[in-house]
């Protein structure tokens, strides 16, 4: 028995509105990604290979999942394109699939079960063909049934599909899991009394009241007279301060929650507070209130640092040629100058810049435009912290953009794109394609090859902003 | 880097193996440049292919473009998981079919026909 589970991106679109940096199969249900509960139930089926393709990104969830080792199975993926249907998935998996009785799970939905149920046996007889499914998924089974099949089990309860449609029944689910079907689920955190699961390195001060059922994450610290629960899932590297108190919510990992506050029937992931009820979302601005817990560097600032230094170089290099070149073009009227809004990242947050259009008829114009004067204000935006010097391509903040940002995880743009240090990318795609490589190179000397390319390859020198 | 070629069913099936990255790129742009209309119909087996970079994914990108402007294709096959590891973080599995085998891409010319 093996399993196949075809994710599509635009059946988790919602999911993407609410929290953007996190991958959907990586929502939390009591603490547990989606995922999760798909392959715990493909092993419970008696699959030991299983392969998750999808026509988005899976790299953040096989960094998660990796190979499968921790759960005993084969799990790999593979790419699928946006148009593909069932059986197109099926011809460019027929190696995965060849010979193998197959438990194919589609869609955006929910999968109640009950660890303690035997589903093997109807999984291995069951005909060809839809087993359950609901309005934005579905679960079949392909193959035949082999001779050396035990005879069927019937049809196995619970087994039951609860469509993912919006972030209420996400949220709705956390709380049914946590209240009334726990026993069903490996749930993580340790537990010796019911209602109550804790996970590693949990501080919780000896003044905070806990009212069951509650779940919390590991490495959370909940400061004193805090009053937590009944129903609440608290992530992991969570902070909640003193004096505050939280019922019926969900505090996804990495949220710090303030002192002396109220929270009931809300969903809190870093700064964003949700309202499952209306979905409203709220970005809050204060961090004192609700936000992010930051994490040790990861080598961003020296990759702040090095860019800085660089673009010091550049505008020093560049300063002699702007002060002579740049008023020439002016008094011809060559040098056209904008406010411009862009955005600085993928979270949304905007920079306003002067946009220098050159007019390149000119020997002037041509030779400003090879010197890259154009980019001359952008610089104080790097030695600023707030630009990489090469990155992705800057795009002005519109709505338009900001649609296709969230499609852009890890989108921080520079004064010079990576697409302009190489000779191939001739339209969007390309460019995106090309951006995505060098951008997940992560070596400081590769950027500097690449600002120099930049500066040498004049054939690309119109493809920016 | 060295590239085999086969036909099957009027299917151009080409096997690069080694490391397509700058200095290889050059040598599979212009194999793929002098096949003409016999390649109109292409798949590439990437399993022998340890490695790419941009300029690799660029000479599959510039010719997947040219073969569907003169109505082929070009589809890609075995793709190993350091291979597929860029076109993920690329994006760019979204311009190419990508089978786990060279077979079924073989054969998915022949239903295309068909249908």
């Amino acid at each position: 028995m093996k399993t196949l589970i075809i994710v599509k991106e635009s059946e988790y679109t919602w999911m993407r509105d609410f929290f953007p940096s996190r991958h959907p199969l990586l929502a939390p249900v009591c603490n547990k990604p989606l995922l999760s509960y798909w392959v715990d139930f493909a092993i419970h089926c008696g699959s030991r290979e299983i392969r998750l393709v999808s026509d988005g990104s899976l790299s953040e969830v096989e960094n998660r999942f990796g190979d499968g080792i921790p759960w005993g199975v084969e799990l790999t993926y593979a790419p699928i394109r946006e148009t593909d249907e069932l059986e197109d998935v099926l011809k460019k998996n027929s190696r995965f699939s060849a010979n193998a009785r197959l438990l194919v799970m589609q869609g955006c939905f929910f999968l109640h079960y009950d660890k303690n149920t035997d589903y093997t046996r109807f999984f291995q007889t069951a005909p060809s063909g839809e087993v359950r499914n609901c309005d934005t998924g579905r679960i079949l089974i392909r193959g035949d049934v082999s001779a050396a099949a035990p005879g069927s089990g019937g049809d196995p309860t619970p087994l039951v599909l609860v469509p993912l449609k919006s972030i209420n029944i996400l949220h709705q689910l956390s709380m049914d899991v946590l209240t009334t079907h726990a026993y069903q689920y490996v749930l993580p955190g340790y537990t010796n009394e019911t209602g109550i699961h804790i996970g590693r390195d949990t501080m919780i001060d000896k003044t905070v009241r806990i009212n069951q059922p509650v779940m919390i994450g590991d490495h959370v610290k909940i400061h004193k007279d805090a009053v937590i629960g009944p129903d609440v899932v608290i992530g992991s590297h969570v902070i909640i301060d003193a004096h505050s108190r939280v019922r019926r919510s969900v505090i996804m990992d990495g949220t710090y929650v303030g002192g002396h506050l109220d929270f009931d029937r809300k969903v809190a992931a870093g700064q964003t507070l949700v309202d499952p009820r209306e979905g409203t979302v709220m970005n809050m601005v204060d961090p004192q209130l609700l936000s992010e817990v930051k994490e040790k560097a990861d080598g961003g600032y020296f990759k702040m640092i090095w860019h800085g230094l660089l673009a010091v170089l550049l505008a020093a290099m560049q300063a002699i040629p702007y002060a002579v070149l740049v008023p020439m073009l002016k008094w011809q009227g060559r040098w056209r100058c904008t406010e411009a809004v862009f955005f600085q990242n993928g979270r949304g947050d905007v920079i306003r810049q002067a946009h220098i259009t050159i007019d390149r008829t000119g020997y002037c114009g041509r030779l400003a435009k090879r010197m890259a004067l154009d980019r001359f204000g952008l610089l104080a935006q790097v030695v600023r912290g707030k630009l990489n010097l090469i990155g992705h391509r800057l795009v002005r903040a519109n709505e338009h953009n900001r649609e296709i940002l969230k499609d852009k995880p890890g989108y921080y743009p520079g004064v010079f794109s990576y697409a302009e240090g190489e000779c191939w990318p001739m339209a969007d795609t390309e460019r995106e394609i090309s951006e995505y490589f060098h951008s997940n190179q992560g070596n400081l000397v590769h950027d500097l090859v690449m600002v120099t390319r930049a500066l040498l390859n004049k054939s690309c020198e119109e493809t920016q902003i | 880097m060295k590239i085999d070629q086969n036909t099957i069913n009027n299917v151009c099936v080409l096997t690069p193996r080694g490391r397509l990255d700058a200095a290889t790129a050059p040598k599979l742009r212009e194999h793929l440049g002098t096949m003409g209309a016999s390649g109109r119909q292409m798949v590439i087996d990437m399993g022998p292919v340890e490695f790419i970079d941009s300029s690799g994914l660029g000479a599959l990108v510039a010719h997947v473009r040219r073969l569907r402007r003169l109505d082929g294709d070009l589809k890609l096959a075995s793709l190993n998981d350091k291979v597929r590891r860029v076109f993920e973080l690329t994006r760019a599995f979204r311009l190419f079919d990508i089978f786990d085998n060279s077979a079924a891409a073989v054969a998915s010319f022949r239903h295309e026909d068909a249908a």
